[in-house]
């Protein structure tokens, strides 16, 4: 596990490339930002897969965050610093609830509210299992449409279908999402 | 969520194209009209809105587990007992060495002079820090993200659309050139950087020169290189000059 020594990206480039989910900027920011996560969290009283579970719960709050605007870079660390300060906190939160109950000193609460937005927590375990459970060219449309932002003509390319499939596929994929997450709530 | 009916294909993809704001004004102020009045397009919407969203966080989740497993799978440097004579590491350090040495040798002996000179002096140009702008930058700015993490297929893909835009643009011509020369291609390269030495004006202009020199260096274009290179104003270029003479 290796730190670059230097951020290859400006704050505005960071900024970009998270609201596009630029894959060579979300994994640079994921991959030189977590060793230092799980050196804080394996240092008070965490595993590595509690240090992953945290990391991975900050790095998305930062990238709703970001996305809606609620968070704008004021300085050279900006991106990074808020990242662990949030992986941080959550860590923090973590080690006061009752999951793990101890008495220890820890520093003073902060403003949770700050942090969160997006959807109820139920139904984004829900929707994360429901994703999972797709067929592997489900997950893949939806992946390449909505997430990497591919256009529908690349994407029917990839999998050598006519556009006009291609968006029935995924209009279908929808559908069965739809459908799971419809039973779930009744 | 509620549970809406089935829609239509057609009903959907419009619904999605109003979420992900592809409509032409002139259709979304329409759809907007639209949702004001009907109270079960409203709810599609937002049930649509929510499983888009949820749809993408769900595959970031997947790319965060995808960046997590290879960050675990670099490998670690196996650790020896401490009294057992550590011969092994030696020897594959020398093994490196000596296959480092030779193919060194293998590649460099094979070149010509003006090849040395060119691998001697070339160093890609770091690429520049953009300032988020306007809309046509964007692009710019995606592929100098590309350019910068040694990716300069992906960029040259991205710029060369943008080219068709801006034609004459310097900058535009400039890094086009750089990320061609670094993918080893000092003709299309050339071409390129020309367009930003004419440019008086141009902040790249000298720097232009100089890569103009070395991709004619590498293309075996000696006298030309010397002129561009004069042009360049970089001390490096004074030294090249003298070992080719």
């Amino acid at each position: 596990m290796q730190e670059p020594t230097f951020n290859p990206f400006t704050q505005d480039e960071l900024i970009l490339g998270i609201k596009s989910n630029e894959p060579k900027v979300l994994k640079w920011l994921y991959q030189s930002q977590y060793p230092k996560i799980e050196k804080y969290v394996v240092a008070n009283n965490g595993d590595e897969d509690q240090a992953k579970d945290i990391f991975q719960e900050a790095f998305i709050t930062v990238w709703n965050n970001v996305r809606s605007d609620k968070f704008i870079p004021e300085n050279g660390t900006a991106v990074t610093g808020y990242l662990y300060q949030i992986a941080k906190n959550k860590w923090l939160d973590y080690l006061r609830s009752s999951k793990y109950q101890k008495t220890t000193n820890l520093e003073t609460k902060h403003d949770r509210s700050e942090e969160e937005e997006g959807n109820s927590e139920s139904l984004q375990n829900h929707m994360e299992a429901e994703f999972k459970k797709l067929g592997e060219n489900c997950r893949e449309i939806l992946k390449r449409f909505y997430f990497q932002k591919q256009t529908m003509e690349t994407i029917a390319e990839a999998f050598q279908w006519t556009e006009a499939t291609a968006r029935n596929n995924k209009y279908r994929c929808i559908q069965r999402l739809k459908e799971k997450v419809n039973t779930l709530k009744h | 969520m509620d549970t809406t009916d089935n829609i239509s294909q057609q009903e959907f993809e419009r619904i999605e194209s109003y979420i992900l704001g592809l409509m032409t004004d002139e259709e979304k102020k329409s759809f907007e009209e639209e949702l004001n009045l009907d109270p079960k397009l409203r709810a599609n919407v937002k049930d649509i809105k929510v499983l888009l969203q949820e749809v993408e966080r769900a595959s970031l989740k997947e790319s965060l587990d995808e960046y997590h497993s290879e960050l675990k799978a670099t490998p670690v440097i196996p650790i020896l007992p401490e009294r057992q004579f550590k011969w092994k590491p030696l020897a594959i350090a020398a093994s490196v060495l000596l296959l480092l040495a030779v193919s060194f040798w293998v590649f460099v002996g094979n070149s010509t002079e003006n090849e040395k000179l060119f691998m001697a002096y070339y160093l890609p140009d770091p690429g520049m820090v953009t300032a988020m702008g306007t809309n046509t930058d964007y692009e710019f700015d995606r592929g100098m993200v590309d350019y910068k993490t040694g990716d300069y297929q992906a960029a040259i893909t991205r710029w060369e659309k943008l080219l068709a835009q801006k034609p004459d643009n310097d900058t535009l011509n400039y890094f086009l050139g750089s990320a061609f020369l670094a993918v080893g291609n000092p003709d299309q390269a050339k071409a390129y950087l020309e367009k930003t030495a004419q440019v008086e004006s141009s902040i790249f202009q000298k720097e232009a020169y100089w890569y103009l020199g070395l991709s004619l260096l590498k293309s075996e274009k000696t006298e030309e290189a010397i002129k561009f290179l004069q042009n360049s104003g970089r001390k490096e270029a004074t030294e090249i000059i003298e070992k080719l003479k």
